[in-house]
């Protein structure tokens, strides 16, 4: 059982276009179609999981309903032609607006599809990690942490992610408790009240 | 998954899930339930039948989630419904959790630090969900009874509602409360008592997702809609 990307847009230029982001982000399948039709071609028992990228005047597309309860775990995506789409639509899990940037469509796809954890299987962190760990558990913000580190708030924010991404630990809270258990700091570190 | 219906014995919906056996507790229904259906326990407890059964499905099947019909109840049930879900939480939920949490940290080696300090990072979470839901109960209930049973008293005081944000971060870290027993503490401890206490983490996560769910996208678009019709 695997897992693809699907996408159904008239449009070349979208379909070409979010093919190539999600190539370059990320070893995914990606089945490209015109009409929401040739979705029948698909062996859909094959993959267990897909996301499903359509144009979003195809909702409620009743080859798309069938798809959706056919298939064990489906993300189905919106693309909207407007500059932003705040519209929030019972038929699409999300909506893809033109100002959606390449990183968030990567990031979504990803997240479902749980590349994150199967590439990282190995929860190891890097010593720089372990670096800026230590110091969110000490409750440095990014611009500090930044500072002492003589790297940037982005390159902060991008070991965070990667932190959280391998511990499965998201809150701040929960990333101190690790610390302390990995005895990346210790407990006499952190002023007793103050403790996560 | 089955969609229970009001015919339906009372006794088969816990046989189908046994989870639902706190929330139908909630509603005041007590067990004895002889070969009595879902429509005529309600009847009997004066609850609305039809509320009762949207609850419990939605509660049954995560991905079943019958939001037209929700909205249809008065705030009023649902502010009921939740406040009984909160009396859940303080009294059962969070005490048993805190429990079988300080055994686990007395059943590990002195001097370990681990679970002191899991134990810790809960209490503290657990202090930021009584605040959350004394916030609920002391000022955000009241003013939606008041919104609606006396719109008058309420002078263009726009509440802004909004707990995603809130409930994000207590879904956030009762997950890492699981991972971190799960993925990283060391079996030093008694691991029977972790495997009971991470089953009540579990059942209590699904709970407290369900209670939220009701309260972000029902309870909060009915208040919206309220006050932008005065
Ligand atoms: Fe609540
Ligand atoms: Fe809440």
């Amino acid at each position: 059982m695997a897992g693809a990307v699907i996408i159904v847009h008239p449009s070349d230029i979208v379909r070409t276009g979010i093919e190539a982001i999600l190539k370059n982000n990320i070893s995914v399948e990606v089945l490209c179609f015109s009409t929401p039709e040739e979705l029948n071609q698909v062996e859909r028992s094959f993959y267990s999981e897909l996301v499903l990228i359509l144009s979003c005047s195809y909702n409620n597309h009743e080859t798309v309903t069938n798809f959706r309860a056919q298939t064990q775990r489906i993300l189905i995506v919106g693309i909207s032609a407007k500059e932003k789409s705040n519209t929030t639509h019972d038929f699409f899990d999300t909506v893809f607006s033109l100002c959606t940037t390449k990183e968030e469509i990567a990031t979504k796809v990803k997240q479902f599809l749980n590349f994150d954890k199967a590439n990282d299987a190995d929860d190891e962190l890097s010593l720089r990690e372990k670096e800026v760990l230590r110091l969110i558990a000490l409750g440095h913000t990014n611009k500090s942490i930044a500072d002492s580190l003589f790297i940037s708030t982005h390159t902060v924010i991008s070991h965070r992610k990667n932190i959280t991404d391998k511990l499965g630990i998201k809150s701040i809270p929960g990333l101190t408790v690790y610390a302390i258990i990995q005895k990346i700091i210790s407990q006499s570190d952190i002023v007793k009240d103050k403790l996560i | 998954m089955k969609e229970f219906r009001k015919d339906d014995r009372m006794a088969s919906l816990i046989s189908a899930n046994h989870y639902l056996l706190p929330v139908i507790h909630r509603f005041g229904i007590r067990l004895g339930f002889k070969n009595k259906t879902v429509a005529e326990l309600c009847a009997k407890y004066k609850i609305n039948s039809d509320f009762f059964i949207a609850i419990v499905n939605s509660f049954h099947n995560p991905n079943y989630f019958p939001e037209e019909k929700l909205l249809s109840f008065s705030p009023l049930l649902i502010i009921d419904y939740l406040k009984k879900t909160h009396r859940y939480f303080v009294r059962y939920s969070l005490p048993g959790i805190e429990k079988r949490l300080h055994q686990l940290q007395l059943s590990s080696p002195e001097g370990s630090h681990e679970m002191l300090s899991i134990e810790n990072f809960y209490l503290e979470y657990k202090k930021k969900l009584l605040a959350h839901i004394a916030d609920e109960e002391e000022r955000v209930f009241p003013y939606i009874v008041g919104l609606i049973s006396s719109p008058e008293s309420i002078e263009n005081k726009k509440l802004h509602l909004s707990f995603e944000e809130e409930h994000h971060n207590v879904d956030l870290e009762i997950d890492d409360l699981k991972n971190l027993l799960i993925k990283y503490t060391n079996p030093v401890y008694d691991e029977l008592i972790c495997n009971e206490l991470l089953i009540e983490i579990f059942r209590f996560e699904k709970d407290i997702i369900d209670h939220a769910r009701i309260e972000d996208n029902i309870l909060i678009p009915q208040v919206n809609q309220i006050q932008n019709q005065r």
